[in-house]
């Protein structure tokens, strides 16, 4: 009798016992929940920091821009200075070259002609120490950290 | 039954990780790039600002050779007028001077 009830046992019985406790199923979610909390938080984390560091080198870019455009202004204006002064000695250097030409004082003209290759030399060599500087100047070494 | 319960989670657990660990890799890959931009366009505003300085050195290079040419002429067509081999020759030394400098050897030597 016993033997036969037991072969009547109906199919979802059978499911029944298969199924997953609703604990471990419970227990699976908080986990993945917690890890998935954990995880975003972690993301979000980082997105913040990487967020930030753009932000820092676009404000340094625009620093490093301003600062080279500074500098170019100013090295500009200090070879447009130099220029004006040796504009201003050759002005000179030829008024006097002309009334020497003009009484014949040649001896006045080569003296006059030293006058302006000592100045050329002097100024020429302050616009190339001027330059150099310029060239050699390495302003955007500082994104590169 | 807990096993495939445990594999499941674990599964699940693994694919969300990965893919947060991607999000992170995406943004870390993002800033690299703005670093490289940056990089790149803060070399391009230098080069730009030493080219034009360098426009300015050649210009005034050129205006000074200029203005003692000029000079140099008038004394040698007064010296072509009046015969006078010393003035010309101390003139055309003036001239040798001056045609002397090398704007592309100065360029080099400077950079």
């Amino acid at each position: 009798m016993e033997n036969s009830n037991k072969e009547q046992k109906s199919p979802t019985d059978a499911v029944k016992a298969a199924a997953i406790p609703e604990v471990l199923v419970i227990e699976a979610v908080v986990d993945i929940t917690k890890e998935s909390i954990r995880c975003f938080t972690d993301y979000m984390k980082c997105r913040e920091h990487e967020v930030t560091e753009r932000h820092r080198i676009t404000a340094q870019l625009k620093a490093i821009n301003e600062a080279i455009n500074a500098k170019k202004e100013m090295y500009i204006a200090t070879l447009e200075k130099n220029h004006d002064k040796i504009k201003e000695a050759y002005a000179m250097g030829n008024m006097v070259v002309k009334s020497a030409l003009e009484t014949g004082n040649t001896e006045m003209v080569r003296e006059t002609y030293k006058f302006i290759i000592s100045m050329s030399t002097i100024v020429g060599d302050q616009a190339d120490g001027i330059m150099s500087k310029f060239i050699n100047s390495n302003d955007t070494t500082i994104l590169l950290k | 039954m807990k096993d495939i319960v445990t594999e499941v989670n674990e599964l699940i657990i693994n694919a969300r990780q990965s893919y947060y660990n991607y999000l992170k890799e995406q943004e870390m890959a993002a800033t690299e790039r703005e670093k490289s931009i940056t990089q790149i366009k803060a070399l391009s505003t230098a080069l730009r600002a030493k080219r034009e300085v360098m426009q300015v050195f050649t210009k005034n290079f050129f205006d000074e050779r200029k203005m003692l040419r000029d000079m140099a002429d008038n004394a040698l067509n007064k010296a072509i007028e009046t015969g006078d081999v010393e003035l010309a020759q101390i003139t055309m030394e003036l001239i040798e001077f001056e045609y002397s400098k090398n704007l592309f050897e100065k360029l080099n030597h400077i950079i």
